[in-house]
């Protein structure tokens, strides 16, 4: 199948963190801490990410008080786009995120919660700043969404729900999919390419990047604009960090890492995609 | 200018912005960076610049409310001065915007705003990386360095200047075929983010300099 859309694919790690520190789980939960995310940040900015997104997995549930310092932190060095999310609920947290160093935000729950404030949003900020997560779960043969990372089950279809946040003036839509997410094994090829056709904003596939070959079949079965990356990058951009590791969370893991060499980089991500046809910017 | 001087940017806050981005982009290009208080009467900047990430109703009104638009117009008016608008700061510098309803620019070039329309198989808001034409001859010695570097954009209006001449480059998205550097005397503007666009942007924002 041949892609439509024909700018370069965007290729975008993400940052997920809790307290200030990177963090990985599996399906969104049983989290393990993976590093500094500004360490992190950086690395995917000099090795040629496109896009970087930052999530704050709790502060839905704990408010983003602490948010803007982590963001700023984050953002000093890099010289990319960077998008923010976790517990953005009013136009106020919007600014401040944007003051903080962030360039777009990425909403959910509050936008479940009442779709008009998506509207509001757009209105103030311009729309192609503001992108909406759709977390996806699939029940059976059942899709629903989700907030709060698979809390809270609601029940609408998302790809009924991504046309609705398109005509409330959403600038693009990040489908996560919760079943796929972190176990890497392959995106949900069926719904991204559904909603990718459905809606004539960008549309960004996330969850269950394992290696090139998922990446490479996402981006030639669907319309979508980029892909976003946590595990598959992590596990490799962990081999070139300096100790010390932060102290806070489940350090197991990272206490007991031996380094381990995987070659998934983004640069090779990225030829890789070339020598298959793939627009990428390199 | 002296070159053991460092060029002054002043950035005009617009409340609505990505004002750490843009600052930090200048200073690593070198240039000595001020955020300008909007209580400030006088300008004295080697280069007024005018970020922009939002809506061009909530920009203008702004603007309009601080009385920067004024203030944007005496500094203009005096020698060695230079605004650049970058995104939606450059679609404020025309005339008039179709965003939302019709909004009044700042006119400082004649031109409108327009909506991207029907984009065939491309999406209705254009976010990514794309790279430009030159398509003002006089500029291709500064600019033709860049054509085959990609650069970030993020909008769902566009600028199109009345006179041919204020076009110093095109970019494409799906069909449209738009301004995405503007240029009229001392008022410059990009559409797409050298703060965003890593290396090839901090090498764009050095160039600056050299057209103030």
């Amino acid at each position: 199948m041949k892609r439509k859309i024909k700018k370069p694919i965007r290729i975008i790690p993400v940052l997920d963190i809790k307290n200030g520190v990177l963090i990985k789980g599996i399906n969104l939960e049983g989290l393990r801490v993976l590093g500094i995310p500004r360490n992190f940040a950086n690395y995917y900015y000099t090795s040629g990410a496109d896009e970087i997104v930052y999530i704050d997995n709790v502060a839905t549930l704990y408010g983003t008080n602490n948010l803007s310092k982590f963001i700023t932190e984050t953002a000093k060095n890099i010289f990319i786009p960077l998008s923010v999310g976790g517990g953005i609920r009013t136009l106020k947290d919007i600014e401040e995120m944007l003051t903080a160093g962030a360039d777009k935000v990425c909403i959910n729950s509050s936008i479940i919660d009442n779709v008009k404030n998506l509207k509001i949003a757009s209105r103030k900020f311009g729309s192609s700043n503001i992108t909406v997560i759709i977390q996806s779960i699939k029940i059976g043969n059942k899709y629903f969404i989700s907030k709060s990372n698979g809390r809270d089950l609601i029940k609408v279809n998302p790809i009924d729900w991504a046309k609705k946040v398109e005509q409330y003036g959403a600038g693009e839509i990040i489908i996560t999919s919760i079943n796929q997410e972190g176990l890497r094994t392959g995106f949900d090829i069926n719904l991204t390419d559904k909603i990718s056709k459905k809606v004539k904003i960008p549309v960004i596939a996330h969850g269950g990047a394992g290696n090139f070959k998922d990446v490479l079949n996402v981006i030639n079965q669907t319309n979508i604009s980029g892909v976003a990356i946590a595990s598959m990058f992590h596990y490799e951009a962990i081999n070139n960090f300096p100790k010390p590791y932060p102290k806070v969370g489940n350090t197991n893991f990272i206490m007991n890492y031996k380094k381990k060499n995987t070659n998934n980089t983004i640069k090779n991500l990225k030829i890789y995609l070339s020598k298959r046809g793939i627009k990428v910017r390199l | 200018m002296a070159t053991n001087l460092k060029c002054k940017i002043g950035i005009i806050n617009l409340n609505v912005n990505n004002l750490f981005s843009i600052y930090k982009a200048c200073s690593e290009a070198g240039y000595k960076v001020t955020v300008i208080d909007n209580k400030l009467k006088n300008y004295s900047y080697d280069i007024l610049l005018m970020p922009g990430v939002g809506a061009f109703s909530s920009g203008i009104n702004y603007l309009k409310k601080n009385h920067i638009d004024e203030k944007i117009d005496n500094y203009l008016n005096k020698k060695n001065s230079f605004i650049y608008g970058i995104c939606l700061g450059m679609q404020l510098l025309f005339s008039s915007s179709e965003e939302f309803k019709l909004n009044r620019g700042l006119k400082l070039i004649k031109g409108k705003v327009v909506k991207f329309q029907n984009q065939g198989s491309e999406n209705k808001i254009n976010i990514g990386w794309s790279k430009f034409k030159v398509f003002n001859n006089d500029y291709n010695k500064l600019f033709s360095e860049f054509e085959n570097k990609y650069f970030y954009y993020i909008h769902s209006y566009y600028a199109k200047p009345n006179l041919r001449k204020n076009i110093i480059s095109h970019s494409f998205h799906g069909k449209t075929n738009f301004c995405s550097i503007t240029k009229k005397d001392n008022i410059f503007g990009t559409q797409f983010h050298p703060e965003k666009s890593g290396e090839a942007g901090i090498k764009f924002l050095k160039k600056i300099k050299k057209i103030i």
